[in-house]
């Protein structure tokens, strides 16, 4: 019980403040150095609008991937999983006509790929990695077959209304990026399921013990997460005015890279929906800012790749024992070590 | 009761794999792959060699959008940007998206492009549909944009391309010209869903309908830009069709040449594009023919065309570049020949 | 230090665990790759069982098996390695390009020493560091290519010497040399694995890390030796790849990680660590080899082909379960069995759940 409630959504531990303002501190030196480098266009409104706009879809991706590392797994079929809810809302919205009616065809698509992947490795105790690839594969095949290998175009002109365009003065994809924070907030931190989800992820065997159905909080995460990704794809969708396959390629690495930023642990029970919204907008201040600069297509490669392992290594300093175990070099008990190996790290 | 959601989970994913392939089979209105561009000029590979592009009244900022930088052909067409920039006395900024499945990135490029400030796009498309509502952030700003490589579905961009179309007729008519005889054959195709890969094939199987009855296409592998994946489809295809007579693909790398496993690489192999290895597999043999894309035309010609544009002069709205004469070991080393390379120092300077 | 068998101290379980050198439940792979086999035989007579095929697929799966060697070890210790496509194009570059400028010798060792260092550095932060195998394979995948670019500009290397074709393109005799390659590295990993004393503590670590500390074993030492292990068996495969398509190129091997793992997976390796074996990964190996050719000579759909690799990845996961006797103890869940469960599942590794 301890541990359902310290890592609980609503309370707030010290750990968890302390890293989203690690983010908070490294996002605004980000800010500071493009700005000065390019001051006439990165510190612009209609740059930081662009950033906005840009970094609304992987805030939401990021938002499902939480859910999924939370609970002490991890999904890397959100990316496909975008696609293919994508390809399933555009060919509805063609075919049967009615935006409604096709984004509520993918966001089912989505819930259900959660549900499968959830009954897979909760009860049936599939790894996930093993299941999430072997779901990624297959929606791949299955979202080209179903798009005939092309971009589903000639969308109704009002799909653009869900990501696409503005509203008002605020680009869609915002607005509902900000609703995709507030739902996964409100599950999170005003539910007995973001209670227990954090419980099952802090310590599995605890929440067994105390009563909890863990493999029914497992499939919900999944099935939230499945909902969130397919959520991401269909404003990925009206963003691009077709649904593809594959165009959700690269969100599922990043999106782990945005939560684990944003200081979600891999192996559960540590993350808030505020870190993971920093950490999005970490990377997406990152690479529009390595653009706007001119930094070279290879070099931004290298940077990334080091920008992802350095986030890695930066969360592990949040825990006090990090010092002391690079002394020694030798992995220390406890939660952290724990929390090493993806999926399945929950001491029991 | 678990069981029974299980089972209930499993059932529903199966109906969907089924519902899909069904409507599949029929696929979504799409492009229509057997048909040519509807092309403005021709020009021949002689006018192409004496092309010089116009002189800028004032220094533009030209952006080249590629598709990616990974792969000779990319990097070519940027060379060939980069020549008509410095000739023509303008800025130029390279970017590159991660493939043809990121139209994601390249709406943000392009963007993060206007945030920059640009006066012209030389624009390679990443996706027919996908890549539209970043042609429409230009046209919204009235920024000229001249589309290469592949066609993006847009009446807004001027249009500098091979006709991958009619490069796979022409493909088929240099295949007969080298199997004589006909008999069956292997065309190697680039990934399923690349439209440039699926005219190029539409093209090749309809000429050998219409006019080569005596050849027979026993085999279109797929396989993604990647040379191992495509010599693997290969020997795989090769074990079900041991007697073919004739190898033709999409892209000199689908398989490389020297790759291809004894004793199919006798037959006559001819395919398109050009890097300095299809150089010398011409020259060793290995490649009978190849049909050169031009990109560094389409990055040369791309960015003179949008010079002019920005100059107000007028510009043919659709120019395609030639893929005749085909390299051969008569040739391989000829100016034209060269023109498909650039210098082994280059190194593309983005950003 | 005395020579324990930590792997049996470590596991008080019911279901015996598959060592490296013995056999665990193959069987059913065996019966299912005999199953794959006489299919496509029977549908395709004059195509598939056919020494040519035999020997198209040796060359094929002779690259997979090196890397999927190299990722067992990776997967065996408890982690995994995103990295080994990303190291296998990069050593096409970085070796191709010195084959082609310094000759032959040059390049295995310039690509070989690339793999030995990447496999450090992954190692180094996963088990000195304690960060998740995951965030550091990723990252260095990512590093990884834009550095192959960065040093090819963009373009494939090409140009090598021609004794670089008996790396992967021709036969040794009549063995085709990716497979005779991949037969001496399984070798020297079955001496590693199953006779050296490396071995015991990478199967023990994987099993139980906390009782290996508490045993005396240096944990982080052998956890970076599987670790190099998998990256200097990556870039042998990248070497092999180079030689066998004939060019050095960022993507060469591209799809090898995941295509590595699953193939590890299939073939009885646990993600978590702690269980497979060298017959395991062969077979495993060679169902995905098999599969993938039959599927090609029958003309298959890429679209298509992608579905069946992906359920074939989840389905041989579940019948690993249903083998383990998990299914049962599941289904009694309700029925009170937590304790049951609890004790399968806690000690199961199949799951990577039962690491401390």
């Amino acid at each position: 019980m301890k541990t359902l409630r310290r890592y609980a959504g609503r309370g707030i531990t010290t750990l968890a403040v302390a890293a989203n303002l690690q983010v908070l501190a490294a996002l605004v030196a980000l800010w500071v150095v493009f700005s000065a480098w390019e001051p006439a266009t990165f510190f612009t409104g209609n740059n930081s609008l662009n950033i906005a706009r840009q970094a609304s879809v992987l805030v939401v991706v990021a938002l499902a991937q939480m859910f999924a590392l939370l609970i002490g797994g991890f999904d890397i079929s959100v990316g496909a999983n975008m696609g293919f809810s994508g390809v399933v809302a555009a060919r509805i919205m063609i075919e049967h006509g009615g935006v409604t009616v096709g984004v509520v065809a993918g966001l089912l698509a989505g819930a259900l790929i959660g549900l499968v992947n959830g009954i897979l490795i909760g009860p049936l105790r599939v790894s996930p990695f093993a299941a999430t690839l072997g779901m990624l594969t297959l929606l791949l095949g299955l979202g080209n077959i179903l798009s005939d290998g092309q971009s589903v175009g000639n969308l109704p002109a009002s799909f653009s209304q869900i990501g696409g365009s503005d509203w008002g003065r605020i680009p869609s994809s915002v607005a509902l990026a900000a609703l995709a924070v507030a739902l996964a907030w409100l599950v999170l931190a005003r539910t007995r399921l973001g209670l227990y989800v954090y419980g099952v992820g802090g310590s599995r065997n605890t929440a067994r013990l105390v009563g909890v159905r863990v493999y029914a909080y497992e499939i919900a995460a999944y099935v939230l997460c499945g909902l969130f990704a397919s959520f991401a794809g269909i404003i990925l969708a009206a963003r691009l005015s077709v649904g593809q396959t594959e165009s959700g390629a690269g969100f599922e690495l990043l999106s782990i890279a945005a939560a684990v930023i944003g200081g979600t642990a891999i192996g559960g029970g540590i993350g808030r929906v505020s870190g993971a919204l920093l950490g999005a907008v970490f990377i997406q201040v990152l690479t529009n800012g390595l653009d706007v600069v001119g930094v070279g297509v290879y070099v931004q490669g290298m940077v990334t790749g080091i920008v992802i392992v350095a986030a890695g290594v930066v969360g592990l300093m949040r825990d006090p024992d990090f010092l002391q175990r690079v002394r020694v070099c030798v992995p220390a008990r406890g939660r952290i070590t724990d929390a090493r190996w993806l999926g399945s790290t929950s001491p029991r | 009761m678990k069981r029974v959601v299980l089972l209930c989970a499993f059932a529903l994913l199966g109906a969907a794999s089924v519902a899909g392939a069904r409507t599949g089979a029929g696929g979504p209105a799409g492009t229509d792959f057997h048909a040519p561009l509807n092309c403005s000029t021709k020009p021949t590979a002689q006018q192409l060699l004496s092309y010089k592009v116009p002189k800028a009244k004032k220094r533009y900022q030209i952006s080249l959008m590629e598709v990616s930088l990974n792969g000779y052909y990319y990097v070519l067409l940027a060379y060939g940007a980069e020549q008509a920039a410095k000739q023509a006395g303008v800025d130029l900024r390279i970017t590159a998206a991660s493939g043809y499945t990121t139209p994601a990135i390249q709406l943000q490029q392009a963007e993060d492009v206007i945030s920059k400030g640009t006066d012209g796009v030389v624009f390679a498309p990443v996706d027919i549909n996908g890549s539209v509502p970043a042609v429409n952030k230009f046209k919204a700003r009235k920024i000229p944009v001249v589309q290469v490589s592949t066609q993006v579905n847009s009446p807004y961009p001027y249009t500098v391309m091979q006709d991958d179309y009619l490069m796979g007729k022409a493909l088929a008519d240099q295949m007969h010209k080298l199997a004589p005889k006909g008999g069956e054959g292997i065309f190697m195709a680039g990934p399923s869903n690349a439209t440039w890969s699926r005219k190029r094939v539409a093209g090749f199987e309809d000429q050998v309908k219409a006019k080569y009855p005596d050849m027979k296409v026993v085999d279109a592998p797929t396989s993604l830009v990647d040379p191992g994946e495509a010599l693997t489809k290969l020997t795989a295809s090769l074990q079900a069709h041991p007697k073919i007579t004739w190898l033709a693909s999409v892209d000199y790398s689908l398989p490389v040449p020297q790759a291809i496993p004894s004793p199919y690489n006798k037959l006559p192999y001819a395919t398109m594009g050009f890097d300095p290895n299809t150089q010398k597999a011409v020259q060793g043999g290995f490649v009978k023919t190849t049909l050169p894309t031009d990109a560094y035309y389409m990055g040369y010609l791309g960015v003179g065309t949008v010079v002019g544009l920005l100059n107000g002069q007028e510009e043919p709205r659709v120019q395609c570049t030639p893929y005749l004469p085909g390299i051969t070991k008569a040739n391989a080393t000829s100016t034209w020949a060269q023109k498909q390379l650039y210098p082994a120092s280059y190194k593309p300077k983005t950003g | 230090m005395a020579r324990i068998d930590i792997t049996a101290v470590a596991q008080p379980v019911r279901r015996r665990r598959a060592r490296w050198s013995g056999a665990g439940n193959e069987l059913g792979l065996v019966a299912a790759l005999a199953a794959l086999c006489l299919v496509f035989a029977i549908r395709y007579p004059s195509a598939f069982p056919t020494t040519s095929n035999l020997q198209s697929m040796a060359q094929v799966g002779g690259v997979l098996l090196a890397v999927t060697l190299g990722q067992a070890c990776a997967l065996l210790v408890g982690g995994f390695d995103l990295s080994v496509a990303a190291n296998m194009g990069f050593v096409g570059v970085l070796g191709g390009d010195m084959m082609v400028h310094h000759g032959l010798a040059a390049g295995i060792v310039a690509g070989v020493a690339a793999g030995v260092v990447i496999g450090l550095v992954n190692g180094l932060l996963i088990a000195g560091l304690g960060v998740s195998p995951f965030v550091v394979t990723l990252g260095m995948l990512t590093f990884l290519k834009a550095f192959g670019n960065e040093i090819a500009h963009g373009a494939p290397i090409f140009g090598f010497p021609s004794s670089t074709q008996f790396l992967g393109h021709t036969g040794w005799g009549p063995i085709p040399s990716p497979i005779a390659i991949a037969a001496i590295l399984a070798v020297g990993m079955w001496v590693v694995l199953g006779v050296l004393r490396a071995g015991t503590y990478i199967y023990g670590i994987g099993g139980n890390r906390e009782a290996c500390r508490a045993a005396g074993v240096p944990v982080l030492r052998y956890e970076v030796l599987a670790y190099v292990l998998c990256g200097t068996l990556a870039s042998v495969a990248g070497l092999m790849e180079l030689s066998r398509v004939s060019i050095g190129y960022v993507s060469n091997g591209s799809g090898d990680d995941l295509l590595s793992i699953a193939a590890a997976v299939i073939g009885g390796v646990a993600i978590g660590g702690g269980t497979g074996s060298l017959v395991g990964v062969v077979l495993g190996v060679s169902v995905l080899t098999v599969l993938t050719t039959g599927l090609t000579i029958a003309g298959v759909g890429e679209f298509y082909q992608d579905i069946v690799s992906g359920g074939v990845i989840v389905l041989s996961v579940l019948v690993a379960r249903v083998r383990g006797g998990m299914f049962p103890q599941v289904l009694r869940l309700r029925s009170g069995g937590v304790e049951g469960v609890l004790a399968r599942v806690g000690l199961s590794t199949t799951s990577g759940k039962g690491r401390r």
